[in-house]
């Protein structure tokens, strides 16, 4: 094969993969604007109607609150229980990382059913909610991303002789945290949050299981009308799909501005 | 001893198991400059972080003032400490970096604006003081360092290689400064180093560590002169170290007066050969041939090996025509210069 052949035939293959994943997600699109759209190859007539009703819909808006507190719960919680001990691993104890970069990948082996089985055997006795449970077991899921996203903040400087120097200069270690450690991973924080909040935001398995029809996520409405009502699922669908898109769009945006070299707010020139 | 600033008795740090530091003492006057001079990884920065607070698990007793200090935590010692990585705050402008320690006391807004602007006069950065960091050369990010701690007025300014990663000439001119706001501030310093030049230059005393103990502590010319022991003797200067016996193989019966013993070790300068004899004072002549030499500039390095086939290393002033290679020669050394390594006085 002559490089421009075998060039002809990569094109020809990612062509391939984009039109297959991008046409379902165009036609639900289209699908979701359409009066009706029957044995036809075109859609009679476009209208914002099943957008009108699902927006009104209390089920919906139910859902939709309750999403977005798991993703911004689970965020808070991921953040509080990760970022110290991120920050101490990296400043004060590189023999702890070793230990962490290894818990954190569990997550990835251990599958949802086998995790919600021994919670709730574990914690069916106790008098703990459910939804705590919840939330504790989303954050454990995500940690592998918060972990690695807030531990990429921590390469390129010097944080331990910022912070000691912070002290050394008569701070409390709390304020010399929060003025000097977290502004210079805001970066990182924040693709922390977007990654938690994203994965909390859509988790299924989990919240299925473990609460089922009682606590109804977005994820779960969705898939409840998807068996019923095709046209609003549709919906529902698109605006979920903008909605990962806008988060994925704003990730990109932080790390292209964040990744250069030098942040330079301001040039100042000599003399 | 007059006045001991700060005191440091029977200091021990054990790190991860190890013993680091083991009963160590020593004291510094106020006002002084003192360098901290030792081979890399003889714990410097281990006493530092110490006398800082950024380690209070130790053992035996520092003193600042008259007061214990070693169980305070850092924020309470009013003590300065510069970091080898400078350690700039980067989301902060460079007034910022400055103003930080008077902040933290919450000191009035004018005062702060007029303490932070007379510092960053002092170390000439004036301009500079809406640049971040990052904008700065490494040498005018060093001296930011240095201002954000002198601007508090600390007991101790404790600085940890502060001109390591810096190029020569800046090395040169910043360590000079570096003095000048010393003497001019008035401020006790401790300042680690492993460049002798460094701490020959710039030191009212030098504190000389090695495997977590003082070897000697004496003022430059003290520790250059008279070396207390055997590591001294090789890690200071560029000396020739010779037993006895040695020594007297070469013709010298006594050293300064004194009876040469075999068994004792003496030090011989390399820049106090001669190439003729002195008329006034004991001279003996020590004839070899000149190995090798190098050119230094102003002086010339010669690599010397007497008849009897000991090595010596001699440095003469790069004046005249140099040494023959490989021809007999004849130096002299007077007796007065030999130095017992370990000799009390001089
Ligand atoms: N956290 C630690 N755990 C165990 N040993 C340590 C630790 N930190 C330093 N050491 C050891 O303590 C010794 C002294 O280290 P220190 O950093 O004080 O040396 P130094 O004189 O400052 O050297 P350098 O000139 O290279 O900066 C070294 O042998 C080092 O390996
Ligand atoms: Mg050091």
């Amino acid at each position: 094969m002559t490089p421009k052949t075998s060039r002809r035939v990569a094109q020809a293959i990612i062509t391939f993969l984009f039109i297959y994943l991008a046409t379902p997600i165009v036609v639900t699109i289209i699908y979701s604007f359409s009066t009706s759209w029957v044995k036809s190859i075109a859609p009679a007539g476009l209208t914002l109607k099943w957008y009108g009703q699902l927006v009104t819909n209390p089920e919906f808006t139910t859902a939709l609150i309750r999403s977005l507190g798991l993703g911004l719960l689970t965020t808070v919680i991921a953040m509080i229980c990760f970022l110290p001990v991120v920050f101490y691993a990296n400043v004060y104890s590189p023999s702890v990382k070793s230990h962490l970069r290894f818990i954190t990948v569990l997550p990835f082996t251990i599958p949802g059913i086998i995790l919600v089985t021994g919670l709730i055997q574990l914690y069916a006795n106790l008098p703990i909610p459910k939804i705590l449970i919840l939330v504790l077991a989303i954050s454990l899921l995500s940690l592998p991303m918060t972990y690695q996203a807030l531990d990429n903040a921590f390469i390129g400087r010097d944080f331990r002789a910022m912070f000691e120097q912070a002290l050394v200069l008569g701070d409390k270690p709390f304020t010399a945290f929060v003025k000097i450690i977290i502004p210079n991973i805001r970066a990182g924080i924040l693709v922390a949050m977007l990654l938690t909040f994203t994965s909390a935001f859509g988790e299924y398995v989990l919240t299925n299981l473990l609460l089922g029809g009682n606590f109804e996520t977005l994820k779960i409405y969705m898939f409840r009308l998807m068996q019923s009502n095709g046209q609003a699922s549709s919906v529902l669908t698109t605006i979920y799909f903008l909605f990962l898109a806008l988060i994925s769009l704003i990730l990109i945006i932080i790390m292209q501005r964040y990744s250069a070299p030098h942040k330079s707010p301001k040039e100042v020139p000599d003399h | 001893m007059p006045e001991a600033f700060l005191q440091i008795e029977d200091l021990g740090i054990n790190l991860s198991g190890n013993s680091i530091i083991n009963q160590m003492n020593f004291t510094i006057k106020k006002n002084t400059l003192t360098t901290f001079l030792g081979p890399s990884g003889s714990g410097k920065t281990t006493v530092l972080r110490a006398i800082a607070g950024l380690n209070t698990q130790v053992a035996g007793a520092i003193r600042l003032d008259g007061e214990e200090i070693h169980a305070l935590p850092a924020n309470q010692r009013n003590i300065g400490m510069v970091f080898q990585s400078y350690a700039l705050f980067p989301n902060m402008t460079i007034f910022d970096n400055v103003a930080y320690g008077l902040r933290v006391q919450k000191k009035p807004a004018a005062e702060i604006e007029q303490a932070v602007m007379e510092m960053l006069e002092t170390v000439s950065l004036a301009k500079k003081k809406d640049a971040y960091p990052d904008q700065l050369s490494g040498g005018q990010k060093q001296r930011v360092a240095i201002a954000r701690a002198m601007v508090l007025q600390p007991k101790l300014l404790l600085l940890d290689e502060p001109l390591s990663a810096l190029d020569a000439k800046i090395r040169v001119k910043l360590r000079e400064q570096i003095r000048k706001y010393q003497q001019k501030l008035g401020i006790t310093m401790l300042f680690v180093t492993h460049d002798q030049a460094e701490a020959m230059a710039i030191s009212d005393d030098i504190i000389v560590m090695n495997d977590g103990q003082v070897q000697q502590q004496g003022s430059p010319m003290d520790i250059y002169a008279n070396p207390a022991n055997l590591f001294m003797a090789q890690f200071i200067g560029n000396h020739n170290l010779l037993t006895g016996a040695e020594l007297r193989q070469l013709g010298f019966q006594s050293a300064r007066g004194t009876a040469v013993h075999d068994a004792a070790h003496y030090i011989i300068r390399p820049e106090l050969f001669c190439p003729t004899a002195s008329t006034t004072e004991t001279s003996v002549p020590i004839t070899g041939k000149i190995t090798s030499r190098a050119v230094l500039g102003d002086r010339i390095q010669y690599r010397f090996k007497t008849a009897a086939g000991l090595k010596l290393k001699v440095e003469l002033l790069n004046q005249e025509e140099p040494l023959p290679m490989d021809s007999d020669v004849t130096l002299y050394v007077q007796e007065r210069t030999i130095q017992k390594v370990g000799a009390t006085n001089a």
